[in-house]
């Protein structure tokens, strides 16, 4: 690994004057294991992706680890690393498919290191963007490789430009359970619905979301779940353990007498943002869901677009959207 | 930049100048010295680097150091305080939980937090647990069970610490206490002592501990290391490799180019027919993504590696090709187009300078062929009522060893070399670097240290080993090269993807009458072992079933992928995927039941091989029978199911060579015996993982009437140990383990004819049993040091020696001939039968391997317990290569060369094992004993992809099954 410098943030404001004060080559790392052996250890750069020089540690600040419950919500400081919140008998009530998601994120081991924030804000896996010798359009290079060669991983619904799919499971849940989260910058903080926090390669193809250069997310906040509310967690992977996600579905489904009500199904695994599938909620708004979940889940494939190596995943994620719907109820 | 920091590990406080890059596994290894704690891929991808960070384990690979201050960190160092080792470390060691030992410190750092908070866990509470940490040698299943026997134990005593030390002392009592329990039982069992019992291995407390030495642990005083540049192309001439800038980088010692060593040629395979065609460094082309181009030394990796990105290479890129059907045209890109003139290094054991046959295979890129023919098969295609012809394909995988392959060479002045190797023969990596190297034999010494799980893929003489020597003769001080983790998935050569085509003809009954095959075995850019595994394939089939008219033709092909070269059972699973994937197919198209097809065509003891190997010894239809019985066939076979779950079974058949005729042809051993009653056993074996100190001392022990304790072990040293056959080709239980039988019996019948003269009793009425040397009643005799101290004293002072030698095949020093397949091959055949049973949930099309039922052949169980360790081993190998796991190549280019997207099988995919021992007693092997290291793995495939059909009809003949195949036939199917 290239050598850095690493500095610890004792506040959040701390980390937002480093950040502006280094400028780009400087990055926030909340764990590592993505920044630090992902990236550095494997030297993934480009024009558009400087190698990181100095890194700024924001574990080291109090306000941005641990659990705030909260009558209506609960906010998660998003440097908690994701096995407190995983393994928190609160959040385990409270929003099963968050920490489902959580569960099924790498290895033990890297739960007990990587953060919130780390596991929303990782940079893709797409082999290409993650092999040294392909300059992509998302290092800065002219070039996405996944379009003519083996796109097996990449995505199945709204791919321009470049093709990744987002890596983070924690996303997916969060999107479906419509959380926000707080954003600091050298302009103040604001706060996001991450209905508006992940933008697709049209946009940035350089970035997965809206946070800017000099801005840390630190924290997110969820709202607690409306009466008769329930929730499935699916992820599809070779083991159960450490892969990122073939196709993973998170549900939640307000429902009376088995009928859709309101809810949200969010997809992983299947574009470069954790994608909401309206046409399945649609499909399924005022209908009973257990009778209508296979054709429901069909409607996915009214939008996908799968690639030359990659229409199998489309029946992945039609198999796992009625699977979850049926776990969801069941 | 540097900086201060203070850590606290193991309860001591460190103060540390750091870099601010450097990991928490860095620091423990290089600056505390604590190499306890393993680097396995640096990624955080297999837990072998696992510590506990404030109680919780942690990747050491993923935290910088700094950021680790004001934690308590514990080491497996930690672990065992003031000498008394905690119940986890304990139980792993008695109950087979390890292995090589690599993956060992962090699965039970792992664990430890686990019952930290936990101290009651269920079986499937450890499985999540250590999900995380990767095994490739148990398969997770005696890990589990320690972790529980452990946690059970604990909550028994009410401490978390037994007072037990951590000495060979504690070996020793646990051992005696086992054979003393194996004592009782023995009669009723076995006429055996200590052979036959499940005793705990010898170096279990080293690994437990983390005192293993691997290479990557050796350190030398000012080291440099090694780092290798690589072709980023498939296919290109070199035009210019230009070091000048690389040369004035300070810190740099060091640089070496094809250009070097252009006189130097190596193969593994380097005969008349097929001449060495490997460089150390490639001279005029590059022909695969990562062949060897230029290496470097310097003081430290960080210079080393920007050395590598100082040397300019101008490339003139080729056309390339990585379909081996397309290689074989005509008119394919030629990738090896000249003749290879001068020394090879195996010159003086039959290979000539000037190959003979470069006409013959210089064209269409075919590197190997082997022709069969038995019979008439065109007769024995008109006398079949059923014919099928079906084409298998299998994929590239990985051997997955744990420790990264790693080299430290040291030239003495005096112009000796001392090597530390990864390696799975010293004797054989000594020969090939000495010549290499234009060295004596015996001015190479590699010395002794664990290896981390092999596989076949540390057999090679690899570049990288060539130029730490390389590197170390002209810098004068010892280098270290380490391959990364991506190198190793790269360049340490896979398993042979390979194309069969297989047609087979039945009567009524399944009786096979006649069979056609082809064969074709993707070699990558060198010839690596492509004319041997072509060969063995057909080998390790033709113990299974009669096939009276059979033709078999095997191609390995060059093509621009990576090379490929042996991993366990080398070529066997491949076929045995094709054959009994077809032979239930035949059988479904017949209407039988396929295990009745499979007696029908077993082969039995007493049978004799075209090649003339003759079955001495052969449970194959008793393993069939008894797998058949004990995993519940008839009740689970066709079940009828509209679930969405479904389960299936399938069952197939596998055979291994128990050694081989090969380079040094022979092993030898020799014993030490003391006059305190204990022996040194000197063995050139290795101990990967497999058990082999374990069990020769075993063999020793038995031999000479004295415990398993009794007996230390100097193992894998090409100085300190006799020479031997190596660990591959399954030799390790008949060749070695005969030789050191033998050796302890020379020693005995000297210690027999002093007792005789003593006790005036002739020396064939003597017995050596329970440390003593009696004349039928043990009462009436002395303890075997009494009689130890005698010798010495009645023959001048003379120290007591015993030698033995062992040839698997002792009238041959010819290999046999890769294309004919002619010559005898094996002394003794292992034999398994393997029954899966699958649940497909066929909504996702993701199958769960629900249970394995092995019944394995080995002869006789040297130690039963280190027997199932390595049938579970191949079960979990042979699950990974069926369901998961694929090297992913387009153009050459590896895709996925990391743990986290080559999927092993982890804890939690972990199926019930069932296995069970058929003891066939094969008369030439010590105590009964052959193969058992490698052959489960090659019945586990076919078992798997029969056990699918049987569950949802979807019939795959591509490896992996994976869960977008099995959706997509039955979508398919569904229309």
């Amino acid at each position: 690994m290239k050598a850095f410098e690493l500095y610890d943030a004792a506040t959040v404001q701390d980390a937002v004057s480093m950040l502006s004060k280094f400028g780009p080559a400087a990055k926030v790392v909340a764990g590592g294991s993505d920044l630090v052996a992902g990236v550095m250890k494997d030297w993934i750069h480009g024009k558009g992706m400087p190698y990181p020089e100095k890194l700024i540690d924001v574990t080291t600040i109090p306000e941005m680890v641990g659990i705030k419950l909260a009558s209506d919500s609960a906010t998660i400081g998003a440097a908690t690393t994701l096995s407190a919140i995983a393994e928190s008998p609160q959040m385990q009530k409270g929003w099963r498919v968050l920490t489902d998601s959580l569960f099924s994120v790498a290895s033990p081991e890297i739960r007990n290191l990587g953060t919130l924030g780390g596991n929303i804000n990782q940079r893709p896996r797409c082999w290409f963007f993650r092999g040294e010798k392909f300059s992509c359009y998302k290092k800065g290079g002219d070039f996405c490789f996944a379009v003519t060669g083996d796109n097996r991983y990449n995505a199945i619904i709204g791919g321009e430009l470049c093709y990744i799919v987002h890596p983070s499971d924690a996303a997916t849940a969060l999107l479906a359970l419509n959380a926000s989260a707080t954003i600091a910058g050298t302009g103040g903080t604001r706060t996001v619905q991450f209905d508006n926090y992940f933008t697709g390669p049209r946009e940035d193809v350089l970035r997965e979301n809206i946070l800017k250069p000099d801005e840390v997310m630190v924290n997110v906040t969820i709202p607690r779940l409306a009466p008769n509310t329930k929730t499935a967690w699916t992820k599809l992977k070779f083991r159960q353990v450490y892969d990122f996600a073939l196709v993973s579905v998170a549900v939640v489904a307000t429902q009376e007498n088995g009928v859709w009500k309101d809810g949200r199904v969010v997809l992983g695994g299947v574009a470069p943002v954790p994608y909401r599938a309206k046409v399945v909620e649609q499909a399924l708004a005022g209908k009973n869901i257990k009778e209508n979940a296979k054709a429901a889940a069909a409607a996915i494939k009214t939008v996908a677009r799968p690639m030359s190596a990659n229409a199998y995943k489309v029946d992945v994620a039609t198999a796992l959207i009625e699977k979850t719907l049926l776990d969801a109820i069941a | 930049m540097k900086e201060w920091i203070r850590l606290r590990v193991n309860g001591s406080d460190h103060d540390l100048i750091v870099e601010s890059h450097w990991t928490l596994l860095d620091v423990l290894r290089e600056n505390l010295g604590l190499t306890g704690t393993k680097r396995g891929c640096d990624t955080g991808e297999c837990g072998a680097c696992t510590v506990l960070v404030d109680g919780l384990p942690r990747n050491a690979c993923l935290v910088l150091a700094r950021s680790a201050q004001g934690c308590a960190i514990t080491t497996i160092e930690g672990l065992a305080r003031g000498g008394e080792l905690h119940p986890l470390q304990l139980a792993f060691q008695e109950r087979g939980a390890v292995q090589c030992g690599y993956c060992t410190p962090g699965v039970i750092l792992t664990a430890k937090a686990l019952l930290d908070h936990n101290p009651a866990p269920t079986e499937d509470d450890v499985k999540a647990a250590i999900a995380g940490n990767l095994c490739r040698c148990t398969g997770y299943v005696k890990i589990t069970e320690a972790i529980l026997a452990a946690a059970e134990k604990m909550n028994h005593d009410g401490a978390s610490i037994v007072r037990c030390k951590a000495t060979d002392r504690a070996s020793s009592i646990v051992a005696r206490q086992q054979v003393k329990d194996a004592l009782s039982q023995r009669r009723a069992i076995n006429e055996h002592a200590v052979v036959g019992q499940s005793l705990p291995r010898l170096d279990g407390l080293l690994k437990v501990t983390g005192q293993a030495q691997y290479v990557g642990d050796v350190r030398l005083p000012g080291m440099h290391v090694g780092k290798i540049l690589r072709s980023p192309h498939a296919h290109a001439r070199l035009v210019k490799v230009d070091i000048s800038r690389a040369e004035k980088l300070p810190g740099v010692k060091a640089i070496m180019t094809g250009r070097d060593v252009a006189n130097v040629r190596y193969a593994f395979v380097d005969t008349p027919r097929y001449s060495a065609d490997e460089h150390p460094l490639a001279v005029d082309k590059v022909r695969y993504i990562g062949d060897e181009i230029a290496a470097v030394a310097a003081v430290d990796e960080e210079t080393a590696e920007e050395a590598l990105s100082l040397i300019d290479v101008e490339y003139e890129i080729l056309p390339a090709v990585f379909d081996p059907e397309k290689a074989m045209q005509p008119n394919a890109p030629v990738i090896h187009d000249a003749d290879y003139e001068g020394a090879s290094v195996w010159e003086e054991w039959g290979a000539q300078r000037t190959p003979t046959s470069t006409a013959r295979y210089g064209y269409n890129n075919i590197s190997g062929q082997t022709t069969v023919e038995i019979g008439d098969v065109a007769r024995g295609f008109a006398l079949a009522d059923h014919i099928r012809t079906d084409r298998f394909e299998t994929q590239v995988t990985a051997h997955g060893a744990l420790e990264p392959h790693c080299a430290v060479a040291h030239y003495e002045p005096s112009g000796k070399l001392n090597v530390w190797l990864s390696s799975m023969s010293v004797f054989y990596k000594r020969y090939i670097l000495a010549k290499a190297l234009g060295l004596a034999t015996s001015q190479v010494h590699v010395h002794s240290v664990y290896v981390g799980g092999a596989f076949g893929g540390k057999i090679d003489v690899f570049p990288y080993e060539f130029c730490a020597a390389y590197l170390s003769r002209q810098t004068g001080q010892p280098v270290k090269i380490e391959l990364t983790r991506e190198e190793v998935f790269v360049t340490t050569r896979q398993r042979h993807p390979m194309i069969i085509e297989l047609k087979t003809g039945v009567k009524r009954d399944g009786a096979i009458v006649a069979q056609k095959v082809k064969l074709i075995a993707d070699n990558g850019a060198y010839r690596g072992t492509g004319p041997v595994v072509i060969f063995l394939a057909h080998a390790f089939n033709v113990p299974i079933y009669r096939v009276p008219n059979f033709k078999y033709t095997g191609y390995s092909v060059y093509t621009n992928n990576p090379i490929r070269g042996p991993q366990r059972a080398h070529g066997a699973p491949q076929i045995r995927f094709a054959m009994d994937s077809q032979l239930d197919l035949i059988a479904r198209d017949l209407g039988l039941d396929p295990v009745k097809v499979m007696l029908r065509n077993a082969r039995e003891k007493g049978d004799v091989l075209p090649n003339g190997d003759v079955l001495e010894s052969c449970g194959l239809k008793e393993c069939i029978t008894r797998a058949v019985e004990t995993s519940g066939w008839r009740e689970k076979r066709g079940r009828a199911q509209t679930g969405r779950l479904r389960r299936g079974v399938g069952i197939s058949a596998c055979s291994m060579f128990s050694g081989a005729p090969f380079y040094p042809f022979a092993s030898a051993a020799a014993v030490q015996l003391h006059d305190d009653g204990a022996i040194t056993l000197f063995t050139g074996t290795m101990e990967m993982g497999q058990g082999a100190e374990t069990t020769m001392a075993q063999i020793a022990a038995e031999e000479l009437g004295i415990e398993l304790a009794d007996v230390r072990v100097i193992f894998g040293d090409t100085e300190l140990a006799p020479i031997d056959l190596g660990n591959f080709l399954s030799g390790g239980a008949l060749v070695t383990g005969k030789a050191v039988q033998l050796a302890a019996a020379d020693a005995k019948q000297q210690l027999f004819k002093v007792v005789s003269e003593m006790l005036e009793v002739p020396p064939e009425k003597l017995t050596a049993r329970g440390r003593r040397i009696f004349a039928g009643d043990p009462k009436i005799g002395m303890s075997f040091g009494e009689a130890v101290r005698a010798s010495i004293l009645r023959n001048g002072g003379n120290p007591v020696m015993g030698r033995g030698y062992y040839k698997p095949l002792p009238d041959t020093d010819q290999y046999p001939s890769l294309a004919r397949a002619k010559g005898r091959f094996t002394p003794a055949y292992g034999y398994a039968a393997q029954v899966a049973e699958v649940e497909v949930d066929t909504l996702t099309g993701e199958v769960r391997l629900v249970q394995v039922t092995t019944f394995h052949d080995c002869g006789f169980p040297l130690n039963p317990l280190i027997v199932e360790g390595q049938i579970d081993g191949n079960v979990s190998m042979g699950q990974g290569q069926a369901l998961c796991e694929d090297v992913i190549l387009r153009e050459g280019q590896v895709f996925n060369p990391s743990f986290l997207t080559y999927a092993l099988p982890v804890s939690l995919t972990q199926p019930r094992a069932a296995r069970g021992e058929v003891a066939s007693l094969e008369p030439k092997g010590p105590f009964g004993a052959k193969e058992v290291g490698e052959g489960s793995i090659a019945g586990m495939l076919a078992a798997i992809a029969n056990a699918v059909h049987d569950a949802v009809g979807v019939r795959l003949t591509s490896l992996p099954i994976a869960a977008e195949k099995i959706l997509l036939a039955q979508n398919a199917r569904a229309g």
